[in-house]
């Protein structure tokens, strides 16, 4: 009896099973880049005004509620008015290039349109004013704003990521007095007072990784 | 709707020319995902605006037959959710299905959005120009609105009539309550306003009164009724409604009893009451002073003087039944207009907000008569079918773009408020009416203020004029005798208003034309309603076309068969058959008015109906969504499910079946709330409507037990359990949640659901093209796409909203904090919702009536919502007959 299948035929199954194997790499890639967040993490993006963080709080030491004014009692913090950055910004460096943009927004009336860098997608319903409310203190999502001239995004904003301190929120806790600080650090165990600021702020830890949480 | 029904049509080839394409798209487009957003802040933040939290504004909007007084929520500017206003007397903090829909209509791409003059586009100017070249002498200066209930527009109607000398303004409202003025003036000599105290009737007669339902003041109404026979009130009276009808209506399917009777006999029944020849009348006289008669506009003339006499005689005029002056007649009638126009005397005709060429009486040839007049003015929020055959035609500002003031049910004068820039560069009748006043003539809140002198802050914060109500005044009657017509033979042809789309002016809202009609259930048209009994003699199923002959006129429809409807009656729907281009009031339905005559306008005697043989299908949802069979409930066994994690909290549901009414309010309250998309009327047909709460219709003889049902947050839910995904599980907090983002559309969740009550997108039914109505939605709530399961989530954002706040002060959330839509829209607070765990909180103490039961108990699926069973309260001694 003859063998039903030739000696070639080994191949062709090899190539037909690298072929869909490559293809659905393919897909995947694809995929992956259609989903692609528009500003990568870590990349400095690029603003109308060359904002710089780190002039403002590291330098200058404002603290952050003077412009993001919403962040204790809504759930965007908000960008500040363009009559917020006139507070100084109608006497110093009125005549420098980079201020421009701002001082004809100012004049004429025009909006400025900043570039959003923490995006998340529609279905996520996300809260500063809660977040602040239970000591979660600004550098654990956004990171040492004091240290950048130009703003990107520290974090991954990955569902996996927000579920990380969901689950275990202690490990992120800070007394409400240090909530805005950039360089607040827990002495000692710090496990310790996480576990103890959860009692005192009374987080209740079986809902937060309740999916009703965040998305509606 | 219509172009996902024909987009099936590509065939394989260009489906894969579209895949290749777009595969090259994707490569061409530099594979960026999801392209940058950008934020664009205040340049100056305005006083007054907080920031990105909701805003809400009070103001009133006339919907339907009624005023309702309103909160306007806006979101950044952008009105997108109406509540009822809870210090207005006719609201209460309710509102009716049209209300709701109103927010829809503002953001209506369909809506006109220019001036046009013979059909091309103008300016305003071009406008004062034409107004300007009006001679102040001429006399033929001639206006037609809708009912003058607007104290500022009645000033105004005033000063146009001196400034131009032999001027006439007419008014005609294709629903009006002409009869009750009338009657009141055969009783009493003077045309005066009726209004009823629900709270404190014992024994209700209503002939043909729809009181629940369609009457001016039905929201408040609805409110004392239902407050009035709840069985666990302290200190409670029997109370017991009787109602007299032709055509079921709300009123009358909710009564203690009923009686089906055609609409021309209700006359002789009222004037057999009066005779005290039948037994009703000793429970009246039992109740003196508590009793209440009362009379539907469809009714003629002489029945409500009856009833004015009767009720004097039962010494309920000043106890249930109040008399007032409505201070705003003083027009002139449509026939009169078109008497005028036969003479050549109208040269200028300004038709304010109507559309009289669709709603006036056929007899009256009215579009035909309109082109008789040299110069017609038009403004209105469409290009509708007068616009069509006017000179000129004006973009109306729609009610929440307006500054102006109205009158409700009672008299009492409420304030009508901006929240919104016009969209599409409208104009409200009072600035047309100051065009032609001439330059002195104020406009907007410094017109508002010429009426009321001293209006307050207050008054626009809270919405209402305190204390203009009119006061009650004291009548006698007097009457020597009433001529009552002989009984007709043959069939009558009633002529009722749509109890969604109204007399036509709400057809082009698709949440209203989606929304299933109460009693019918239909969607997306009318049809003509019959009973059992007629249809069995003529042989005619749902759906069969009939014609319908009234003198020479005559039309081809389907008909509907509705238990309880008197058997000589058949009743057509006002407000279908339009023809506005581009919007949803095209080619629904059939056009009533052409068989209405100006001296019949509620009934025709003596009509013809022969069958003609053909069938069009009906999208009615009765059928839809069927539950498990409804068994006898046996003995309870353990649950072998796990039981879920406890919270703070145990959220759930009580609806009181007694005080539900069916009108369908909390649906299109849950669909503006919840960004719920329309469907059509194509895929309505296949069952494929999207509301997340339905109001069941159970009949039982000739009345109709109502239950609104959504997801019942099963503790045990069978849906959870064959998820795939996961996509749809418990909280903590006895939530049973559906994760869009996790959905992959398998529907065995749907499938396993006994109560029905889960809604699967099969198309892209949410319209993510149209910018407009992008800015109507809920920003708190996902808008979802094509493929993707749904349901009742509680209202998860409210809830989610009151958690944050009382969390962030560090408290816990109080009973009443959390209100969901459904609860906060209805008319006669039927839904509470909170917290089960607090044994103290309202809906613990609801659940705790022994009339309390959950739904398809036996399946053991342990619900969260339940339903405290209706106690209805017949008279033992009578039976259902007079």
């Amino acid at each position: 009896m003859s063998q039903i299948f030739s000696r070639r035929s080994g191949t062709w199954v090899k190539l037909t099973l690298l072929g869909a194997l490559g293809f659905g790499a393919g897909l995947v890639a694809i995929g992956r880049l259609l989903t692609d967040e528009p500003h990568d993490q870590d990349e400095a993006v690029e603003q109308p005004v060359p904002f710089s963080h780190k002039h403002h709080v590291g330098d200058i030491g404002l603290d952050c509620r003077y412009c993001h004014s919403g962040v204790e009692t809504r759930a965007v913090a908000e960008l500040p008015p363009v009559s917020t950055c006139m507070t100084c910004h109608s006497q110093l460096f009125t005549d420098q290039a980079m201020f421009a943009p701002l001082v004809r927004s100012w004049q004429t009336g025009t909006a400025l349109h900043w570039q959003r860098v923490h995006a998340l997608p529609q279905f996520v319903y996300f809260d500063h004013s809660i977040h602040i409310a239970k000591g979660v203190g600004c550098v654990t999502c956004h990171g040492r704003m004091d240290q950048m001239p130009l703003t990107y995004r520290k974090a991954s904003l990955s569902m996996a990521w927000c579920l990380d301190c969901h689950r275990s929120p202690e490990k992120n806790l800070r007394p409400r007095d240090q909530v805005y600080s950039m360089t607040w650090k827990p002495e000692g165990d710090d496990d310790a007072l996480g576990h103890e600021l959860l009692i005192q702020y009374g987080i209740d830890k079986r809902r937060l990784s309740d999916c009703s949480v965040c998305h509606r | 709707m219509r172009e996902l029904a024909g987009d099936t049509s590509a065939d394989r080839r260009e489906f894969l020319k579209l895949l290749g394409a777009s595969f090259a798209l994707a490569g061409a487009s530099g594979c960026s995902g999801p392209p940058a957003q950008e934020i664009v802040p205040w340049i100056r933040r305005p006083p007054g605006v907080a920031g990105s939290d909701p805003q809400f504004y009070a103001s009133t909007l006339r919907c339907g037959g009624d005023v309702l007084g309103v909160r306007v929520e806006t979101h950044e500017g952008r009105p997108t959710k109406i509540e009822g206003n809870p210090l207005h007397p006719a609201s209460l903090g309710a509102t009716n299905p049209m209300a709701q829909a109103a927010v829809l209509d503002l953001w209506d791409p369909g809506r006109s959005q220019g001036i046009l003059r013979k059909g091309a586009a103008a300016s305003w100017d071009d406008f004062l120009a034409e107004v300007n070249g009006i001679p102040a002498d001429a006399g033929g200066l001639h206006v037609l609105s809708g009912r003058v209930d607007s104290p500022t527009l009645a000033a105004q109607r005033q000063r146009l009539l001196g400034r131009y000398p032999g001027s006439h303004w007419y008014e005609y409202e294709s629903i009006d309550n002409t009869n009750s003025l009338e009657g009141a003036r055969l009783a009493f000599g003077a045309p005066l306003g009726v209004r009823y105290r629900m709270d404190r009737a014992d024994v209700i007669v209503s002939l043909e009164a729809d009181f629940l339902g369609s009457m001016p003041g039905h929201v408040r109404y609805a409110r004392d009724f239902a407050a009035s026979r709840q069985p666990e009130a302290a200190g409670r009276v029997e109370r017991r409604l009787y109602v007299l009808e032709a055509t079921p209506s709300l009123t009358g399917v909710k009564a203690d009893h009923r009686w089906a009777m055609a609409s021309s006999d209700i006359g002789r029944f009222a004037q057999r009451l009066a005779n005290n020849e039948t037994p009703l009348i000793r429970e009246l006289q039992a109740k003196r002073g508590r009793s209440l008669i009362l009379v539907g506009p469809t009714q003629p003339p002489f029945v409500h003087a009856l009833a004015h006499v009767l009720n004097e005689r039962l010494g309920n005029a000043g106890q249930t039944v109040e008399y007032f002056e409505w201070p705003e007649g003083g027009s002139e009638s449509l026939q009169t207009l078109v008497t005028n126009i036969e003479a050549g005397q109208v040269k200028t005709l300004l038709i304010l907000d109507g559309n009289p060429v669709y709603t006036a009486p056929a007899d009256l040839r009215f579009g035909e008569r309109l082109g008789k007049v040299p110069v017609t003015i038009h403004l209105g929020l469409y290009r509708d079918e007068t616009a069509r055959v006017s000179t000129w035609h004006l973009p109306a500002a729609h009610a929440l773009e307006t500054w102006s003031d109205v009158r409700g049910y009672d008299g009492s004068a409420s304030i009508v408020q901006p929240v919104i820039a016009p969209l599409y560069g409208g104009h409200s009748a009072h600035e047309v009416i100051a065009a032609l006043l001439g330059p002195d003539e104020p406009n907007g809140l410094d017109l508002l203020e010429r009426t009321w002198p001293n209006l307050s802050d207050q008054a626009l914060r809270r919405g209402f004029i305190e204390g203009s109500a009119p006061a009650a005044r004291e009548v006698r009657v007097n009457l020597s005798s009433i001529a009552v017509p002989e009984k007709a033979e043959g069939l009558e042809l009633l002529f009722r208003p749509d109890a969604t789309v109204w007399d036509g002016r709400h057809a082009t809202n698709a949440w209203l034309q989606e929304l299933p009609k109460p009693i019918t259930q239909l969607t997306w048209g009318n049809a003509v309603i019959v009973s059992p009994d007629l249809a069995a003699q003529h042989k005619l199923r749902n759906g069969d076309h009939v014609h319908i002959m009234s003198g020479s006129n005559q039309i081809e429809a389907p008909i509907w068969i509705v238990p309880g409807q008197a058997r000589s009656s058949v009743t057509v729907t006002l407000g279908y058959g339009r023809s506005v281009e581009g919007t949803q009031a095209m080619g629904q339905g059939f056009n009533a008015n052409r068989l209405r005559m100006s001296t019949e306008r509620w009934v025709t005697r003596s009509v013809r109906l022969t069958p003609t043989g053909n069938h069009s299908e009906l999208a009615s949802t009765q059928q839809h969504h069927v539950m498990e069979d409804v068994r006898t409930p046996q003995k309870l066994h353990r649950s072998f499910y796990a039981e879920h994690p406890k919270g703070e909290y145990r959220w759930g549901m009580a609806i009181d079946l007694n005080s539900c009414i069916g009108c369908n309010a909390c649906t299109i309250a849950c669909q503006a709330e919840n960004n719920i998309p329309v469907v059509g009327a194509d895929q309505v047909l296949h069952g494929r409507e999207m509301h997340w709460l339905r109001v069941d219709q159970y009949w039982e003889g000739t009345r109709v037990r109502h239950q609104p049902v959504a997801c019942q947050h099963c503790d045990h839910a069978p849906c959870e359990l064959v998820c795939p995904v996961g996509a749809t599980v418990h909280d903590s907090e006895g939530l049973n949640l559906q994760v869009y983002n996790r959905c992959i559309g398998t529907r065995f969740c749907s499938n396993n659901c006994p109560y029905k009550v889960r809604r699967f997108n099969f198309l892209q039914y949410s319209d993510l093209k149209t910018e407009s109505l992008e800015a109507q939605r809920n920003p708190e709530v996902t808008v979802r796409n094509r493929g993707v399961m749904e349901k009742c989530t509680y209202c998860i954002q409210r809830i989610e909203k009151a958690h944050i706040t009382a969390d962030r002060e560090g408290r816990r959330i109080q009973d009443g904090e959390v209100v969901t839509a459904c609860q906060e829209v209805c008319p006669t607070r039927a839904i509470v919702f909170g917290d089960t765990s607090d044994p103290d909180s309202t809906v613990s103490r609801a659940k705790k009536s022994e009339r309390n039961y959950a739904l398809l108990e036996d399946l053991n699926t342990r619900p969260q919502t339940t339903y405290l069973k209706e106690v209805p309260n017949p008279n033992p001694l009578m039976k259902d007959d007079v």
